[in-house]
């Protein structure tokens, strides 16, 4: 995978287009997935990008609805309040399984202690 | 959990021991090289094959980095924070994945493509992403073919002259929706392509 020529020239495209993660990494994780076979240059492309903005939201939204407002930092339980309290990220929770090919998987929990 | 702790003690994340494979948890330096690494959370396993799914992460730098441009420029980010939104985003990943992979077998497809990805984003809630995505998937068919011509199948360093980093600086972030619930600008370029029509599929596994 690593001496693939498309895919190096793909990872330094990635580094000349605004995306600023490495999309053989992105690639790796996508392919543990079960059942994977294989995935086209868009699908990784759009995956990575996508990643981008999510950390952004993640980010941005845990740090106006959190502490974070007033210390100007961004802190573990402001991404868990966070989590908890916005239907979209759910998934994070483990408290909704809606990835049922991960079965047997322990998922990270940011339920509030 | 103590809101203002600054530990990342594995029970204060609420990570039962199975979680993290094998050894203990381990606090990173602050001057991240570990971009090498696939596991930032652990030392010592460099192997590939003893990981499991939810072990890789992208580089804890990375994803600090597109953290801290999110966020107001005065604001801190605590290292345990850096480390659960790493740990988010594999699961994010894989959580797209999977839900695009099913609706390729259920396509009879093997390999995943941009459609699936958009698909299963928007089915998984996350369809504030798709016309961004869709924009920038466009921005980049046409980047590729005026490059190449017909049938060029890779991205060159011409094209990397071609799209500058100015290009696409502070175009991040697109699409984010604040907390109050307004939508920015969609901004994904600056740069103007012709619209030349035809998709290019590259395909590799």
């Amino acid at each position: 995978m690593s001496g693939d020529n498309a895919e190096d020239n793909v990872n330094h495209a990635s580094n000349s287009k605004g995306i600023s993660l490495p999309m053989t990494r992105v690639k790796l994780i996508m392919k543990s997935s079960p059942d994977v076979s294989s995935i086209n240059q868009e699908a990784l492309l759009i995956t990575t990008k996508a990643t981008e903005l999510f950390v952004q939201y993640l980010a941005l939204s845990s740090f106006n609805n959190g502490s974070g407002k007033d210390n100007k930092t961004l802190l573990y339980s402001d991404l868990a309040n966070t989590v908890e309290g916005t239907e979209t990220f759910q998934f994070l929770t483990g408290n909704n399984y809606c990835c049922h090919h991960h079965v047997t998987y322990i998922p990270f929990s940011l339920s509030i202690q | 959990m103590d809101g203002d702790s600054s530990t990342t003690d594995a029970s204060q994340l609420g990570m039962s021991g199975e979680y993290m494979a094998g050894s203990h948890y381990v606090l990173q330096s602050q001057d991240d090289d570990g971009d090498e690494s696939l596991h930032d959370h652990e030392e010592g396993n460099g192997s590939k094959e003893n990981f499991r799914e939810q072990d890789i992460y992208l580089p804890i730098a990375n994803v600090a980095r597109i953290m801290k441009n999110a966020v107001p420029q005065t604001g801190k980010i605590a290292k345990d924070a850096k480390e659960c939104v790493q740990e988010c985003v594999s699961e994010f990943i894989s959580f797209i994945t999977s839900e695009a992979s099913e609706r390729c077998h259920q396509e009879k497809r093997k390999t995943i493509n941009g459609e699936d990805i958009l698909f299963a984003m928007s089915t998984l809630g996350f369809d504030m992403y798709v016309e961004p995505l869709k924009l920038y998937l466009q921005k980049f068919r046409e980047a590729m073919k005026g490059e190449k011509g017909i049938g060029g199948v890779s991205v060159t360093e011409g094209l990397g002259e071609e799209l500058t980093d100015d290009s696409f600086a502070n175009q991040l972030p697109a699409g984010i929706i604040t907390a109050d619930g307004q939508q920015q600008n969609v901004m994904v370029y600056t740069t103007s392509y012709q619209q030349i029509p035809g998709v290019q599929q590259i395909q590799f596994s």
